[in-house]
């Protein structure tokens, strides 16, 4: 199941949804808005996404899971807009017969979202800044404009 | 041939829009859809420069032709999770 969310992600019934009676393992990753990252304080993440693309990429990311791994239930909501200090951006649950399955799914799927999904995270800092995430992205006098 | 192109985070501020519309040659890249967003929005220039390019919601290759009928998007390194 895979969902892109504008209110913050109730992990509860994601987790209920998982555990069957085939499903020996659940896990679950959640992604949280940090406090400090590299000594700079961020107040909140503001996410922007093209989501019809997102939401394309992240059902075949599932797809995908499920055919290299025996995954009985795969679960992947990632929340847009404001998301605060510790609150999660990302969940992924993740359940099969065995652990190891699910261990090794659930980090190809946030490993692969982080890579590929057209999503982005704005840092708000404490000092009144704001930032793009563009990961490789030379830097850019525009992407630490003052609010 | 006009296309219309759909922008996001760091290029949508730095451009000021979240779509623009551009004139391109007929047998234009992928590369050369680049080089033109550079030189019309130098400001974007080097974001720019280390965005990948999706036609219908699929990424493309840099030596693909650009096809008119589907929706394009320039894509910024992304930073989801």
């Amino acid at each position: 199941m895979i969902l892109l969310c504008d209110e913050p992600i109730d992990v509860a019934p994601l987790l209920a949804a998982a555990s069957k009676p085939e499903a020996g393992a659940v896990v679950m990753f959640q992604g949280i808005t940090r406090e400090f990252t590299a000594g700079k304080q961020t107040t909140l993440l503001n996410y922007d996404a093209y989501r019809s693309m997102a939401a394309n990429c992240m059902a075949e990311l599932e797809a995908v899971a499920r055919k290299r791994w025996p995954l009985v239930e795969c679960n992947m909501v990632h929340r847009l807009g404001e998301v605060g200090i510790g609150e999660a951006s990302v969940v992924i649950v993740v359940s099969s017969p065995h652990r190891q399955v699910a261990f090794e799914a659930a980090q190809w799927l946030i490993d692969t979202l982080k890579r590929d999904v057209p999503i982005w995270k704005q840092e708000h800092y404490r000092d009144g800044t704001l930032e793009w995430v563009h990961p490789g992205a030379p830097p850019s006098a525009n992407n630490a404009c003052a609010t | 041939m006009k296309i219309d192109l759909l922008l996001f985070a760091l290029p949508r501020d730095a451009i000021g829009s979240d779509r623009v519309q551009l004139d391109i040659g007929d047998n234009a890249t992928y590369a050369d859809l680049r080089s033109h967003i550079q030189q019309a929005f130098p400001q974007a220039a080097s974001v720019v420069s280390v965005c990948r390019f999706a036609a219908g919601e699929r990424f493309v290759g840099e030596g693909e032709l650009v096809s008119p009928g589907a929706e394009i998007a320039l894509i910024p390194p992304v930073s989801g999770g």
